[in-house]
């Protein structure tokens, strides 16, 4: 099923003012597509998720299930969760205490009277590989078991829509990378379609075919994780995806006697890349560059800016060596499969102008 | 002895002093209950034990006592019944709506059972004569049902609290209706608070005494406590073997109650302090 999002918004009154969770929410996820929603606690994703479920009314805008709205307030229209066909699966589970295992997946099916109740049960617990404790209640259940439980109630009617909660977040490192495996495989199996909402974002790059990276209650960037991680849209993008973070430094274009010098960290070097007549000359702007794309003692080359540092810092990672470097005024993050680099060392960075990420300079420094 | 050992034995010591304290006016309840002659005591007689006076309030009709036992009865259960069925929708609405001024509503309700009867039973006493339900049984579980409602309330308000709203938002996408909720999900997970917030009820309907004395007339409508206070009239000596056997046998269902469901009571008044 399509589901489509038009300029939707959302504001909570609270005693004193009115609080903005969601403005102008531009939106379509396609039929059968696992899609992610990600941002930092308060950006607003689960409101969105409550949106689409129907258990919030928007403020303003429509919302679609194949072009049929679902919700448009300005026509007063608003359908019950009962009436969307939606299923849920929460962080914290919210299995029924006093249901049995079995009562507990087959209650959206006794609710809304359907037939087979017991094959379908099955069918689904075997899929998740929980027959063997239908007769169990919630309470006798590990973590891992009780998201496998709520996982079965959400798909055991086939709902049009299936919305995930960050519902990996309270099982322990190892488990929730085995299940996020699952739960991928599962969605793919039943060809639902899928919104997770989650705010790690190596679980939005891992499962996602798209992700929509949220901030305070606006839509930042809407990609494949491949294009967030390459191209992301502005500063708060570039510094929430990739892991170490990016490299964010203030710099500006000067102009030279032998063409455009860039002043970073206190320096001016050589500008060797194609001109960037959109970053006028002395205009500061936020210059990006991921740890992994920082060149240590680079070979000769004049398409490197280079920039003459020191280590601070080392830390090994096993497979790599994430090191804390200074240079000039600036400290950047850099990492390297190489284990020969020592804390004091004097080195030189290279950095290639096509790696390098421009961002407007934002108030806010993430 | 050991440091231990006297801090048990003082603490034993007492315990029995307030058992004793308490339980004494029972005792002798019991003791006159089951003696021939209700002066022993004072008198030197011998205590010769019969189970006369119990005999007597059960079969004689004249004493009524059966019919004020069926009317405690029924009063307190429906008052039980109808404190339920009228605070179950209100504590649904104060914990899952969103309600201006919830607090205040709780509160306010809370103030009312603040007043003493005294200063109500005279209007009361006007409004039911006018709606001719002096001396009936439904006069007395309205007035009733209306004053333990704040208690009720706030009870089942504290548990229902307890019950985390994501269950609710699972439930409604899951397909259930508002009141669907309610019952589906949870009434039957703050179940013991029903019955304890039930229980309390009972128990208070069944001890009331001012407004049932006020309210009543005769044995149509007149319940226990009245009925023992209102013994000695009716014959020329006060019959202390009867009162005291009646005292007993009314007793009876409350202490039972009590006994059995003794944790629930408690975990009934402190619902919602901490989690069950």
């Amino acid at each position: 099923m399509i589901i489509r999002l038009e300029k939707l918004s959302k504001r909570f009154e609270t005693r004193s003012r009115s609080v903005i969770a969601l403005e102008g929410i531009d939106l379509e996820v396609a039929s059968g597509e696992l899609f992610v929603l990600l941002g930092p606690s308060g950006s607003g994703k689960s409101t969105l998720l409550n949106l689409i479920a129907g258990l919030e009314r928007p403020f303003s805008g429509r919302i679609l299930f194949d072009r049929q709205p679902v919700a448009d307030p300005a026509r007063k229209l608003h359908l019950p969760p009962r009436e969307r066909n939606v299923a849920m699966v929460f962080q914290t589970y919210a299995l029924y205490p006093h249901l049995s295992v079995f009562d507990n997946i087959a209650f959206p099916l006794k609710v809304a009277k359907e037939p087979d109740q017991e094959d379908r049960v099955k069918a689904a617990a075997g899929m998740l590989k929980i027959q063997d404790l239908l007769s169990a209640r919630p309470a006798e259940l590990s973590g891992g078991q009780r998201q496998r439980v709520a996982i079965a109630r959400a798909v055991v009617r086939r709902p049009r829509v299936l919305l995930l909660d960050e519902p990996l977040s309270n099982l322990d490192a190892q488990l929730r990378t085995s299940t996020r495996l699952e739960l991928k495989t599962l969605q793919e199996d039943l060809g639902l379609t899928t919104i997770y909402v989650t705010h790690d974002q190596q679980e939005a790059m891992s499962l996602g075919q798209r992700v929509a990276v949220l901030d305070k209650g606006r839509l930042i960037q809407v990609a494949p994780p491949e294009e967030l991680y390459l191209h992301p849209a502005d500063e708060f993008v570039a510094s929430f995806i990739g892991s170490p973070p990016m490299n964010l430094v203030v710099a500006s274009f000067v102009s030279g006697n032998k063409g455009p010098l860039l002043r970073l960290a206190g320096q001016d070097l050589p500008w060797p890349g194609p001109p960037r007549p959109d970053l006028a000359p002395g205009t500061d702007f936020r210059l990006g560059i991921r740890p992994e794309d920082l060149l240590l003692n680079p070979a000769e080359d004049e398409n490197l800016l280079r920039l003459p540092g020191r280590i601070l810092a080392r830390e090994n990672l096993g497979r790599e060596v994430l090191l804390k470097l200074q240079a000039g005024s600036e400290e950047f993050l850099a990492l390297t499969g190489s284990k020969d680099f020592q804390e004091g060392d004097r080195l030189t960075l290279g950095l290639d102008p096509a790696k390098l990420h421009f961002f407007p300079l934002s108030q806010a420094k993430y | 002895m050991s440091r231990e050992g006297r801090g048990k034995v003082l603490t034993w010591l007492a315990a029995a002093g307030v058992v004793a304290f308490s339980l004494a006016p029972l005792a002798y309840a019991l003791l006159i209950a089951l003696g021939r002659d209700p002066d022993f005591l004072s008198l030197g007689r011998a205590f010769v034990p019969t189970w006369d006076h119990f005999a007597a309030i059960i079969t004689t009709p004249s004493l009524h006592f059966r019919d004020y036992l069926v009317n405690s009865l029924l009063v307190s259960g429906l008052t039980a019944l109808l404190c339920l069925l009228l605070a179950v929708p209100a504590a649904f609405a104060l914990t899952r709506l969103e309600l201006k001024g919830k607090m205040l509503i709780l509160l306010g309700i809370l103030g009312l059972s603040m007043f003493p009867p005294v200063s109500l039973v005279g209007f009361l006493f006007k409004l039911l004569a006018a709606w001719g339900l002096i001396n009936t049984r439904t006069g007395l579980v309205l007035p009733y049902a209306a004053w333990t409602l704040p208690l009720v309330l706030w009870i089942l308000v504290s548990y229902f609290r307890e019950i985390p709203p994501e269950l609710d938002r699972a439930a409604l996408v899951d397909g259930c209706t508002r009141l669907q909720v309610l019952t589906r999900v949870i009434l039957p997970l703050a179940g013991p608070g029903l019955f304890s917030a039930g229980l309390l009820a009972f128990i208070f309907a069944f001890n009331e005494f001012l407004l049932a004395l006020v309210l009543t007339t005769d044995h149509q409508a007149r319940t226990v406590p009245v009925g023992l206070a209102l013994f000695q009239g009716l014959h020329g000596q006060t019959p202390w073997g009867e009162i005291m056997a009646a005292t007993v046998l009314a007793l009876a269902p409350v202490a039972l109650l009590t006994a059995v469901f003794q944790k629930r009571i408690v975990h009934g008044l402190t619902g919602g302090a901490v989690k069950g």
